[in-house]
C-alpha cells in the first residue's frame, strides 16, 4: 500500500492521473451513502417531478380525449409523438455503444463513462417506448402487435416494421437492463461493504447477489458481461434500423431512400454522444470528479462526437444528392420543400445546430473546454430533435396530390409530452445519481492498475 | 523456409506485368475478331482491381487517425498498394475517352426520358471527366502524402491532420466515383446507399488483400507466423466487423427497395437475379457473408492465422464476384463472349497492377520485409 501511495500523482499518464485505489472507491461509493448536495438534489428532483406530473396529466387526458388533442390531422398523421420517439431512442443508443462497443474494442477510456451512459440509455429508452403505445389511439390494444395465439387465428403483419420495432425495442430494453445490472454488481458489493446503516447494507446486499469478488466470480462475470455487450451492439443497430424502416419501407418521397437505416444509426449515435458529453461535464463539475473524468475523456468524447457528426452529415449529403439525382419530380419537390418550404426552419436548424456548430471540435482547445463541449453537446441534442421533426413533417405535409396538402402545428399537449418525458428522464437520472454508484469503480481501478504497471515499467527502464 | 528475395520479387513483378499486358492485347484481339465490346469487361476488371489500392488508402487514413498494432503489420503492404494508385489513374483514362461506348446516358434516346433528362447537367461528358480527374487527384495525392517516403508507418500530428481532411475527401470521392463510374451505367437507378456499399467493398478488398499478401510474403526464413496471435485476433475482428457491416448495408438497400417496390429500383435487382446470376447471388451470400461470420464467431478460429488467411482469400475472391455482379448486368445480355473477355481483362489489369505492387514493396538489402517480420527486425 505504501508503495502505491508513493507513486507520483503528477506522472504523465494515458487517461487517469495516478491515485490510490481507495480514493476511487471513496469518491464514488460515498456519493450514494453520504450524499453531498442534499438540498440541490431535492430541488432538482422536485422540479423534474413537476414535469413528470405534467406527463401523467398529458397522458391521462390523451387517454380520456383521444389523439385529437394533438396537432395531427390529414395529411400529417405523424407529428411530435413520432419525432419524440425517434429522438429519445436515438439518444439512448449512444449509451450502449459507448459501453458495449468500446468494451469489445478494448477502449479503456470508456471505463469512466460507461455507467452513467448506460443509465442514460435506460431512461431514454423508457421515455421512447412510451410514444408508440400512446400514439396508437387505442393504447389498450397494444398487445395486438404481439404474435400471440388466438382463436381468431389473427397474426400481426410480419412484413411491417411496426412489428419489427416491437421486437427490437422490447429485446433492446431487456438486454440494456441486464447489461447495466451485470455491470453494476461488483460496485454494488463495494457500496454494501462500505455501508454503515442497516438499511443500506440490506439494500445493496440484496442487489449485489452475494458478490465476494472471488476469481471464479470475476471469470464468470467477465464472460457474461462480454456476451451481453456482443448482443447489445447488433441490437442497437437493429433498433435504429427498424426505426428507419418505419419511414423508408413506404413509397413517400423523402422517406423511400436506401441510406436511411445506416444514416439513422449514425444519427442516433451522434445525438447520444452529445448527451453523454453533456452529462459527463455536469457530473464532473458537480461532484468534483476531475480526477476520474479527465480532460482527456472530454477530448476523446469530443472526437467521437465530431466523427459521428461527420458521418451523419454524409447521410444528409447522400440523401439530398440522391433525391435530386433520382430525377423524380416528387423527390425533388420534397427536397426543395426541405430547403425553402414552410418547415425549412427545421431543416436549417438541424444543419446549423448539428454540423456548423460541431466544426468547433476540430480545435483541441474547444474539445478540452468543458463549457464549450457542453454547449456543443446541447446544440447537437437540439439539432437532432429538429432533424426528427423535419423528417416527419416535411414529407407528410406535401404528398403526391396538391389537393391533399396540409399543415401541422403542434398543440400544447404535444409539447407537454415532450416536456414531460424530459422531466421523467431527469427524475430518473436524479434518483440514479443519488442511489447508485455513477461511475464504475472497479473498471476505473482496472485502468489505474494498468497505468501503474506502465509507469513502473517506464521508471525501471 | 522460403525467403521472398528482392530479385525474385523483381522477376515476379516483371512476369506479372508482361502477362497482364499480353492478356489485355488478347482481350482486344478477341473483341475485334468477335465484334464484341471490350470496354464493358475492361471497366468491370478495372473496378475490381481498383478497389484494392483504394481500400488500402482507406486503411492508411484510418491508421493515421486511430492507430493500432494492425497498422504496423499490414501497413507496408497497404502503403505499397496505395503507391500503385497512379497506375489506376492511368488505367481509368480509357474510361474517359471511350465513355460514349460505356454509358447509356450518352445516347439521345436514353436522355429523352424525363427522369434522365432531369439530371443532364450531372450526366454530362465534360463534367463526368472533370469529376473523374478530381477523384484521381485526391487518391493519388493522398497516396503520395501518406504512403510515400518513410512516414507511412509512423503516426505524426502532421500526417494525422492530412488524414482527417483526407478522410472527408476520400469518402466523398469514392462515393461519387461509384455513382459516376458504376451506378450511372443504369441512369434510372438511384440508391443513396450505393456509394457506401462501394466504399465498404473497397475497404474489405484492401484489408483482405493485405492479410493475404502479408501471409504469403511475410514469413521469414524460419517460416514463423506472419502475424502474432494478438494481431491475428485484431485482424480477425476487423474482418468480421467489416463483413457484418457490408452484409448489413447491402441487405438494407435490398430491403428498402423490396418494400418500396418502385419500378426503376426493382428493375436494377431484376437484372441481377435469374439467368446465370442466381447462383452468383447465393455464392456471395454464403461465401462472403455466412461463412466468414460463422467461422469467425469462434474465438479459437479468430486466433488462428491460417484460418484468417484462408477466409481473407475467399472474401477477396468474392469481392471480385460482387463487383462483377454489381456492374456487368448493367450491360444486359451479351452472350458467352463476355466470359473470355472478362477473364482476359481481369488477368490483364490484375497482372499490370500486381506487377507494380510487387515492384514497389519495401525491401531491405535482399529481402522483402512485411508484417511481423518487419516488426521483429525493426
Amino acid at each position: 500500500m505504501a508503495d502505491e501511495r508513493s507513486v507520483n500523482p503528477q506522472a504523465p499518464t494515458e487517461t487517469l492521473p495516478l491515485q490510490p485505489y481507495g480514493s476511487v472507491s471513496d469518491q464514488i461509493a460515498m456519493i450514494p451513502l453520504h450524499y453531498p448536495l442534499r438540498r440541490r438534489w431535492l430541488i432538482g428532483l422536485a422540479a423534474s417531478a413537476l414535469f413528470t406530473l405534467l406527463l401523467v396529466v398529458a397522458i391521462g387526458y390523451l387517454f380520456y380525449a383521444g389523439v385529437g388533442i394533438w396537432g395531427i390531422n390529414s395529411p400529417v398523421f405523424w407529428g411530435l409523438a413520432i419525432a419524440n420517439y425517434v429522438w429519445w431512442i436515438g439518444l439512448g443508443n449512444a449509451g450502449t455503444l459507448i459501453s458495449a462497443l468500446l468494451l469489445l474494442l478494448s477502449q479503456q477510456w470508456r471505463n469512466s463513462l460507461n455507467r452513467f451512459a448506460e443509465a442514460m440509455t435506460l431512461f431514454a429508452v423508457f421515455c421512447a417506448a412510451m410514444f408508440p403505445i400512446i400514439h396508437l389511439g387505442r393504447p389498450w390494444f397494444f398487445y395486438w402487435l404481439l404474435p400471440y395465439p388466438n382463436v381468431m387465428a389473427l397474426w400481426p403483419q410480419f412484413r411491417s416494421p411496426l412489428v419489427w420495432d416491437v421486437f427490437a425495442n422490447v429485446i433492446y430494453l431487456l438486454v440494456s437492463i441486464i447489461f447495466f445490472y451485470i455491470g453494476l454488481i461488483p460496485d454494488l458489493a463495494t457500496v454494501r461493504d462500505k455501508a454503515r446503516g442497516r438499511l443500506g447494507q440490506v439494500f445493496f446486499g440484496v442487489l449485489s447477489l452475494g458478490w465476494r469478488g472471488s476469481a471464479a466470480h470475476w471469470q464468470r462475470w467477465r464472460r457474461t458481461y462480454r456476451i451481453c455487450a456482443a448482443l447489445a451492439v447488433p441490437l442497437v443497430v437493429s433498433v435504429h434500423s427498424g426505426v428507419a424502416m418505419l419511414f423508408s419501407v413506404g413509397q413517400l418521397a423523402g422517406w423511400q431512400t436506401t441510406i436511411f437505416p445506416p444514416y439513422f444509426v449514425m444519427g442516433a449515435m451522434f445525438s447520444g454522444f452529445g448527451v453523454v458529453a453533456m452529462i459527463a461535464v455536469v457530473l464532473r463539475h458537480t461532484f468534483r470528479l476531475d480526477s476520474l473524468v479527465t480532460t482527456r475523456h472530454l477530448d476523446l468524447l469530443a472526437k467521437v462526437l465530431l466523427a459521428s457528426g461527420l458521418i451523419t452529415s454524409y447521410g444528409y449529403i447522400m440523401d439530398a444528392f440522391t433525391a435530386w439525382y433520382s430525377g423524380d419530380p416528387f423527390e425533388r419537390s420534397t427536397l426543395i420543400d426541405r430547403f425553402t418550404g414552410a418547415y425549412a426552419w427545421s431543416y436549417w436548424s438541424a444543419v446549423i445546430l448539428n454540423f456548423v456548430v460541431l466544426q468547433g471540435l476540430w480545435f483541441e482547445a474547444v474539445r478540452r473546454n468543458p463549457v464549450l463541449l457542453f454547449l456543443i453537446g446541447a446544440s447537437v441534442t437540439t439539432g437532432m430533435w429538429f432533424e426528427r421533426y423535419m423528417l416527419v413533417v416535411t414529407t407528410l405535409y406535401h404528398d403526391f396530390l396538391p389537393s391533399s396538402w396540409g399543415w401541422y402545428v403542434a398543440t400544447f399537449w404535444d409539447w407537454s409530452l415532450l416536456a414531460g418525458t424530459i422531466g421523467l428522464f431527469f427524475f430518473l437520472f436524479f434518483l440514479f445519481v443519488r442511489f447508485l454508484p455513477m461511475i464504475s469503480m472497479f473498471e476505473v481501478k482496472e485502468v489505474l492498475r494498468e497505468e501503474r504497471v506502465e509507469a513502473r515499467n517506464a521508471r525501471s527502464q | 523456409m522460403r525467403a521472398f528475395g528482392r530479385r525474385r520479387a523483381g522477376n515476379a513483378a516483371l512476369a506479372a506485368a508482361v502477362l497482364g499486358a499480353g492478356a489485355l492485347v488478347v482481350a482486344v484481339a478477341i473483341a475485334a475478331l468477335a465484334g464484341a465490346d471490350v470496354m464493358a469487361p475492361y471497366l468491370v476488371a478495372l473496378l475490381c482491381w481498383a478497389t484494392i489500392p483504394i481500400g488500402a488508402l482507406g486503411m492508411l487514413i484510418t491508421y493515421q487517425l486511430i492507430g493500432g498494432a494492425w497498422g504496423l503489420v499490414l501497413g507496408d503492404v497497404a502503403a505499397a498498394a496505395s503507391r500503385t494508385l497512379p497506375l489506376i489513374a492511368l488505367l481509368v483514362l480509357p474510361i474517359f475517352i471511350f465513355q460514349a461506348d460505356l454509358y447509356p446516358w450518352h445516347r439521345p434516346e436514353v436522355m429523352a426520358e424525363a427522369r434522365v433528362a432531369a439530371k443532364a447537367g450531372y450526366l454530362d461528358a465534360t463534367f463526368f471527366t472533370i469529376r473523374g480527374v478530381g477523384y484521381l487527384i485526391v487518391w493519388v495525392g493522398l497516396g503520395v502524402l501518406l504512403a510515400w517516403g518513410e512516414g507511412a508507418l509512423v503516426r505524426r500530428p502532421r500526417l494525422r491532420a492530412i488524414a482527417a481532411i483526407g478522410a472527408i475527401l476520400y469518402v466523398l470521392s469514392v462515393t461519387f466515383a461509384a455513382v459516376d463510374w458504376a451506378m450511372s451505367l443504369e441512369p434510372k437507378f438511384a440508391s443513396s446507399a450505393y456509394g457506401w456499399i462501394f466504399l465498404t467493398d473497397a475497404l474489405i478488398a484492401g484489408l483482405a488483400f493485405s492479410i493475404c499478401a502479408v501471409a504469403l510474403l511475410g514469413r521469414d526464413a524460419e517460416g514463423r507466423n506472419p502475424f502474432g496471435e494478438g494481431e491475428t485476433r485484431v485482424l480477425s475482428g476487423a474482418l468480421l466487423g467489416c463483413i457484418l457491416f457490408w452484409t448489413y448495408i447491402v441487405f438494407m438497400q435490398y430491403l428498402v427497395i423490396w418494400s418500396g417496390d418502385l419500378p426503376d429500383s426493382v428493375a436494377w435487382y431484376q437484372a441481377r437475379v435469374g439467368g446465370g446470376w442466381t447462383p452468383v447471388v447465393w455464392a456471395i451470400g454464403l461465401l462472403h457473408a455466412a461463412l466468414p461470420f460463422l467461422v469467425l464467431l469462434s474465438p479459437r478460429a479468430r486466433a488462428n492465422w491460417r484460418i484468417l488467411t484462408a477466409l481473407a482469400a475467399v472474401v477477396l475472391a468474392m469481392r471480385f464476384v460482387h463487383i462483377v455482379w454489381l456492374v456487368l448486368p448493367a450491360f444486359g445480355e451479351q452472350g458467352w463472349i463476355q466470359v473470355p473477355l472478362a477473364v482476359c481483362a481481369l488477368i490483364g489489369i490484375g497482372g499490370l497492377w500486381l506487377g507494380l505492387f510487387l515492384w514497389t514493396l519495401p525491401a531491405s538489402r535482399d529481402r522483402v520485409m512485411v508484417g511481423a517480420e518487419r516488426l521483429r527486425h525493426g
